[in-house]
């Protein structure tokens, strides 16, 4: 049965947007349907642009035009709220008083635009792309649970058919744990691979922008657009950009795959876990090897990454803490920023160098892997309102669980993605988490598009 | 090395008198003004995470450079990518 438009990703609709055979009008118009229909109960955008429909005759004149700029143009877009727009308002998720950001482009919004995307409209963030909740955001596959975050406006908004593709960003987790949990594609390229110029910081040298699409192909199609050196961004980098779409359909046979068994498989729910080691085995059966091996100092990257991210996120709002302005911010985005001030400089650089290390110990395991392959979260949806969580018969909180797979690449800057994995026995989408060597893209591509297509996990809907 | 002490390096006179008033140790060092019962609530709900920031204090990493490069060139680039 052909799913509806609002359903179909970007590598069967842009064929017939090429051809003429489905207008971006149509396309356009079936997402804000959607978006009329299905998110009072969602709140996924905070801003719905009124030119959406202008952009997309505008694609559509292009097109007939004989100008088709590429498989994104007449793609609608969901650009998460810490992006900077010329045409719509960015907020970070705040409403605290005398904050303000300029209507100008980001240079990912940029890209889009120059390749014919529809940027539809803003979709929610955690203020100041904080957290791993996107309140009010409600996730598609049971809405009394979380989107995750701090991108849960583009996950559950993507998810539910009310954009093709979506912008998310990704300090510890943020595009991939709301990919995880809402049964969509989130990648998170290598620190440098797309520019953050207009992206509001949160902590500088962690901070990754990237996307959220319903397929591997999709994310390949958008990392051709987003990437490039931006010397706006004083992290990006001159590297070679290749066609991520030739990355596609390539065997896998002979590829190493690495299985880092501690830190990443010590404690998960018993559903997640159960998918993730299938889909190491049928990844193996298209002719992979497995490789386990261990990183024992992930032990210490907890505190690693609370120290670089909340010292940096804290020095990037000193000036409203001093101005009084925190209390006006959501409780614990207030206590995250109010406490970065505990953190001293001799632990911010102790921070660093241990990051230092970390990065040496992961360049030594991929003398050995191509790959590392695990779990994007040890925990599916948890319900909206509920700090703690069961984790594989243990009680943890979900600030120290939810992200405890995906900060890792963070620190380290590696290239990850989440790819869905399976459901667990409520129906809550579980997420397979992919990690190359910086810059190989192609490879994190090839292996996450091996096992999409012989799964069909990306071809259900959630029920709303 | 006579001549090059900063300014900032120099204890005014004026100032010993305040020798005898102890800095507070969160406002005075640590730049933090929030309230008493705010302070409360802040080093509680950072306790989790200075548990996990003293593991990593234990690690000796004395000859490891930091994750951090300083770019002098960095105002000099030109171009882009936008």
């Amino acid at each position: 049965m052909t799913q509806p438009l609002w359903a179909q990703p970007i590598e069967s609709l842009a064929p017939r947007l090429k051809t003429g055979t489905l207008s971006p009008v149509a396309l356009t118009q079936a997402c804000l349907d959607r978006i009329a229909q299905v998110d009072g109960k969602l709140q996924s955008f905070i801003h719905v642009s009124a030119t959406a429909l202008d952009q997309a005759r505008t694609a559509e004149r292009e097109i007939k035009a004989g100008n088709w700029r590429g498989p994104l143009h007449g793609i609608p877009v969901g650009v998460k709220d810490n992006y900077l727009t010329r045409d719509m308002p960015t907020t970070a998720g705040t409403v605290a008083p005398d904050i303000s950001f300029p209507l100008r482009d980001s240079a990912a919004a940029a890209r889009l635009r120059r390749a014919g995307a529809v940027l539809i409209g803003k979709t929610r963030t955690h203020e100041f792309a904080w957290g791993n909740v996107t309140p009010p955001v409600h996730n598609p596959w049971d809405l009394s649970r979380v989107p995750s975050g701090s991108s849960g406006g583009s996950g559950a908004a993507l998810a539910a058919g009310l954009c093709t593709a979506a912008l998310g960003s990704d300090t510890g987790g943020s595009i991939r744990m709301p990919a995880s949990v809402t049964n969509t594609v989130g990648l998170k390229a290598t620190f440098g691979r797309v520019s953050r110029d207009g992206v509001v910081p949160h902590s500088w040298s962690l901070d990754h922008a990237g996307p959220l699409t319903r397929t591997v192909a999709d994310a390949a199609h958008m990392l051709n657009v987003l990437a490039g050196y931006d010397a706006a961004d004083p992290a990006c980098q001159a590297q070679p950009t290749p066609d991520y779409t030739k990355a596609l359909r390539k065997p896998i046979k002979g590829l190493r795959l690495g299985v880092c068994r501690n830190h990443f498989f010590e404690r998960n729910q018993p559903d997640v876990e159960r998918a993730v080691e299938q889909a190491i085995s049928d990844l193996a059966a298209q002719g992979a090897s497995v490789h386990e091996f261990k990183v024992p100092l992930l032990e210490y990257g907890l505190g690693a990454i609370f120290a670089i991210e909340l010292a940096s996120s804290t020095a990037y709002h000193d000036v409203s803490l001093r101005a009084g302005r925190t209390p006006h911010y959501q409780p614990d985005v207030r206590s995250l920023v109010e406490i970065g001030r505990f953190v001293t400089g001799p632990d911010y650089l102790k921070a660093e160098q241990y990051r230092a290390v970390l990065m040496e110990e992961f360049r030594k395991a991929f003398d050995n892997v191509d790959v590392i392959l695990g779990p994007t979260t040890p925990v599916t949806a948890w319900k909206i309102g509920e700090w703690i969580v069961d984790v594989g018969g243990k009680q943890e909180s979900v600030l120290a669980a939810s992200w405890r797979f995906t900060y890792p690449y963070n620190l380290t800057g590696l290239p990850a993605i989440s790819v869905p994995c399976g459901f667990d026995r409520a129906g809550l989408p579980i997420g397979l988490q992919i990690a190359a060597r910086p810059f190989d893209e192609m490879t994190l591509l090839r292996v996450a598009h091996a096992y999409e297509r012989t799964h069909e996990w990306k071809d259900r809907l959630p029920n709303i | 090395m006579r001549g090059i002490s900063p300014p900032f390096l120099h204890v005014p006179a004026t100032k010993s008198t305040s020798m005898s008033i102890p800095p507070d140790p969160y406002r005075d060092i640590l730049g933090i003004d929030f309230t008493p019962e705010r302070l409360e609530e802040n080093l509680a709900a950072f306790d989790d995470i200075r548990r996990e920031i003293e593991k990593l204090r234990r690690l000796d990493l004395t000859d490891v450079h930091p994750a951090i490069v300083f770019e002098p060139t960095a105002p000099y680039r030109k171009g882009g990518g936008k």
